[in-house]
């Protein structure tokens, strides 16, 4: 009876452990074919791969292919190195050399699309539609444009070589260039008549909402009685920085809502205090996120008048999830609304006056203001609105 | 001795944690060195509790190894899904897979304009034009806010038809197209006779017999009076490293012409003898030159045999092999780096021209504009042709 009272013990004991390992276990299994696969890779890679094999990007690289899963351009992992050069980036100040980049899909180059003033970059001499086809001694084409800000960056008062190639007089250049802190110029500002302002905004970061609130100031001061807001070519930020400077433009209301996965809604409201003087804003189509946030607040409450093409159409939000080895997860987690109700993903808002850019403008460096067509008439309609 | 049976529990326990902590530990210790479990449930649960729209958790998995062996950071060794798997292997033929249209992003990136259509293929059967403006696919909208959607459905390869707004380069006559992708017998090659006196030969993949209709159509050119060759191998890919040491052959006398390392670190010599031509060469070559295809570029340029023009080439000097796993899905391998003789490595540097043209941004305007560029427009073909004269 003792006996049987231990082994029955026993058997409960093991069955009941069973249960609890089962289900504590129960993710053990669910990767157990993963497991398995990446063993039978592995053994591919080991037998025929002739590269070298770097294990620790090929971890990252299961977190990274995990994420993308997904399926979402906005959702992404950021290994600790990615995740730090996030962070410096959306402080506005890195070492670098001051240019912004993207990849001309012409031509499947790396084309210059800002030269930051004050930058060593600007100091040698680059200008925005130069393209680098060659930095730190590897010829690059538009494949390598991940990598790129890897080369081009580096602490400060080290050099770099840096070859473009400029379209505009068919030349090539070789730069020895000396990065520097940077200090990225979100805002830029000056008057384009003696009573006419012109503010452009290239990115909503953290230092963005004091750079943009002392423009605002200085075209006040020097009498401006209308502005000109130019969003093109920004690519969003920081969306508690964009409600900041709608609220500076607009009268009490709504500016944006948020709705996420739950059905939770935000909302961000103005208040009674703002600038009422004409305003008129020029967006393209690569304006985008919180851009399309400002811009549709604006045209929505009849504050402004949007001047250019139809806008990127980015109408979800991300937040960030900083994991506690340095990595971070970026995920899509909620919808935005313009005041009339409107999600714009995949849709963009269409400008109240449609003007594009000629062509052989659109390919120029330095766009002289009589050449852009869409500022010539954002200066037209903000000034009937002057009258 | 009341509580035996709780002992006994414990002891039950006991061997039910060891027995199992033997079986994870034997697990873990498998796979240990690859990733964190718990960050990857980690990641998992912040996806779970916050991600706006659907999660599809077969592909969350699946694409775990696509990233994995992205790891690796080569240009020719990716996993290959089941849709991807077969695509390779009808690439490896030199065949094509899709709908037949080649495509680039528009100016403004509000439509996709067609710059190729493939002889033969589904597209070219519902009368899309090159120059035709795709404005939208099934349900979304051209806008490079949906890039990612659609590449998808202009890249899908299986049976569903896919449903493309279509209008003609002016903007007139929009319509909708519907298109099954299929598998076609790609036109490896095309030439003409320019100027009366120069064979201009195109070559846009190569297959297991490119080598001889190139030969034939050298002997149809030389019959109509053609004097020199320009090879155009711009915007080409091949993978077939036999047949381009086979297109050596024909041009290049006596000669090792590349070499490929490969995984044990040694090199598989490629010896030329007594060449068939020796009519002046030309070729053309960009960004967009990739794979074998390079090591030709490398071959003419290195022996001196002819020059080449245009731009760098990709520097992806690889040689692949397609492995099929076991559950229906495979990867692609690179097996071999292809080397100069006088032993510059193809993959990272491409090929540079003798003579470096970079077609100007009116022709890139004109190929994103009218979906072609008019030969008098292309740059690299007019020096190429002013090299022969």
């Amino acid at each position: 009876m003792k006996k049987n009272n231990f082994f029955r013990g026993a058997a409960i004991g093991f069955l009941l452990s069973g249960i609890v390992l089962l289900l504590g276990t129960a993710f053990v299994d669910k990767y157990y074919y993963v497991d398995k696969k990446l063993l039978a890779i592995d053994s591919v890679i080991n037998n025929y791969f002739v590269g070298d094999i770097n294990q620790s990007k090929m971890q990252e690289g299961i977190y990274k292919g995990f994420v993308a899963g997904i399926g979402d351009v906005y959702t992404t992992y950021y290994t600790p190195e990615e995740y730090a050069s996030f962070k410096e980036k959306s402080s506005g100040v890195y070492a670098g050399i001051g240019i912004q980049m993207t990849v001309d899909v012409a031509d499947n180059t790396i084309l210059v699309t800002e030269v930051f003033e004050g930058s060593p970059a600007e100091q040698v001499g680059i200008l925005p539609k130069d393209k680098i086809i060659k930095a730190g001694g590897k010829t690059l084409t538009g494949d390598d444009f991940e990598i790129v800000p890897k080369i081009v960056k580096g602490a400060p008062n080290t050099q770099i070589s840096v070859t473009i190639y400029r379209p505009s007089e068919d030349k090539i250049y070789d730069f020895d260039i000396t990065r520097q802190n940077v200090t990225y110029p979100s805002v830029s500002y000056k008057m384009l008549e003696s009573d006419l302002g012109y503010i452009k905004i290239n990115q909503f970061e953290e230092v963005t909402y004091t750079q943009f609130k002392k423009a605002l100031t200085e075209v006040e001061n020097k009498e401006a009685k209308g502005i000109v807001l130019d969003l093109r070519n920004n690519p969003g930020g920081l969306l508690h920085i964009t409600e900041q400077i709608a609220d500076e433009l607009l009268p009490k209301g709504l500016i944006v809502s948020t709705k996420d996965k739950n059905g939770t809604v935000d909302e961000a409201y103005a208040d009674d205090k703002y600038t009422d003087m004409p305003l008129v804003v020029i967006v393209n189509e690569n304006s985008a996120s919180a851009s399309e946030v400002l811009s549709g607040a604006l045209k929505d409450h009849n504050r402004a008048k949007l001047v250019g093409e139809t806008t990127f159409g980015k109408g979800v939000v991300q937040s960030i999830v900083p994991l506690s080895d340095g990595s971070a997860l970026k995920l899509t987690t909620a919808k935005y609304f313009t005041p009339s109700g409107v999600c714009i993903q995949g849709i963009g808002i269409d400008p109240d006056y449609q003007v594009s850019l000629p062509v052989e403008v659109i390919t120029k460096g330095r766009l002289e203001d009589q050449e852009d067509t869409q500022l010539q008439k954002a200066i037209e309609v903000v000034k009937k609105e002057m009258k | 001795m009341k509580y035996k049976h709780l002992i006994g529990i414990a002891a039950g326990a006991a061997l039910c944690i060891g027995v199992t902590a033997v079986t994870i530990g034997w697990q873990g210790e498998t796979t240990s060195s690859k990733y964190a479990r718990s960050k990857l449930n980690q990641l998992d649960k912040f996806l779970q509790q916050g991600y706006l729209g659907d999660i599809d958790d077969e592909q969350l998995e699946n694409s775990i190894y696509a990233g994995y062996v992205s790891g690796l950071e080569d240009p020719k060794t990716r996993y290959l899904n089941e849709e991807q798997l077969k695509e390779q292997q009808v690439l490896a033929k030199g065949q094509y897979i899709g709908t037949g249209m080649q495509f680039e992003w528009g100016i403004n990136g509000r439509y996709i304009i067609v710059t190729d259509i493939i002889q033969g293929s589904p597209a070219e059967s519902a009368k899309v034009q090159v120059g035709d403006k795709i404005t939208q696919i099934d349900e979304i909208k051209v806008m490079t806010s949906n890039e990612l959607e659609l590449y998808k459905k202009l890249t899908y390869t299986g049976e569903e038809p896919v449903s493309y707004t279509v209008e003609d380069n002016n903007g007139q006559n929009e319509r909708q197209v519907s298109l099954k992708s299929e598998v076609i017998d790609r036109k490896e090659i095309d030439y003409k006779l320019m100027d009366n006196s120069i064979g201009y030969i195109s070559l846009f993949t190569i297959k297991d017999a490119t080598s001889e209709a190139l030969n034939e159509s050298i002997k149809v050119l030389k019959e109509k009076g053609a004097k020199g060759f320009i090879i155009d191998i711009r915007n080409a890919y091949s993978n077939n490293i036999e047949e381009i040491y086979k297109i050596c052959k024909l041009f290049i006398d006596e000669k090792m012409v590349f070499k490929i390392k490969n995984k044990q670190g040694g090199f598989e010599e490629y010896k030329t003898q007594k060449a068939a031509y020796d009519e002046p060469i030309v070729v053309i070559t960009n960004s967009r030159t990739q794979g074998s295809l390079e090591a030709f570029g490398a071959a003419v340029k290195y022996s001196k045999r002819g020059l080449v023009v245009g731009e760098a080439t990709a520097g992806t000097g690889l040689v692949s092999e397609i492995i099929p796993l076991e559950d229906h899905t495979g990867m692609m391998v690179a097996t071999g780096i292809i080397y100069t003789p006088d032993n510059k490595s193809l993959s990272g540097e491409g090929v540079e021209p003798d003579r470096e043209i970079k077609n100007p941004i009116d022709a890139s305007i004109e190929l994103l504009t009218s979906g072609e560029i008019q030969s008098q427009n292309d740059a690299q073909l007019m020096e190429a042709v002013k090299q022969l004269d």
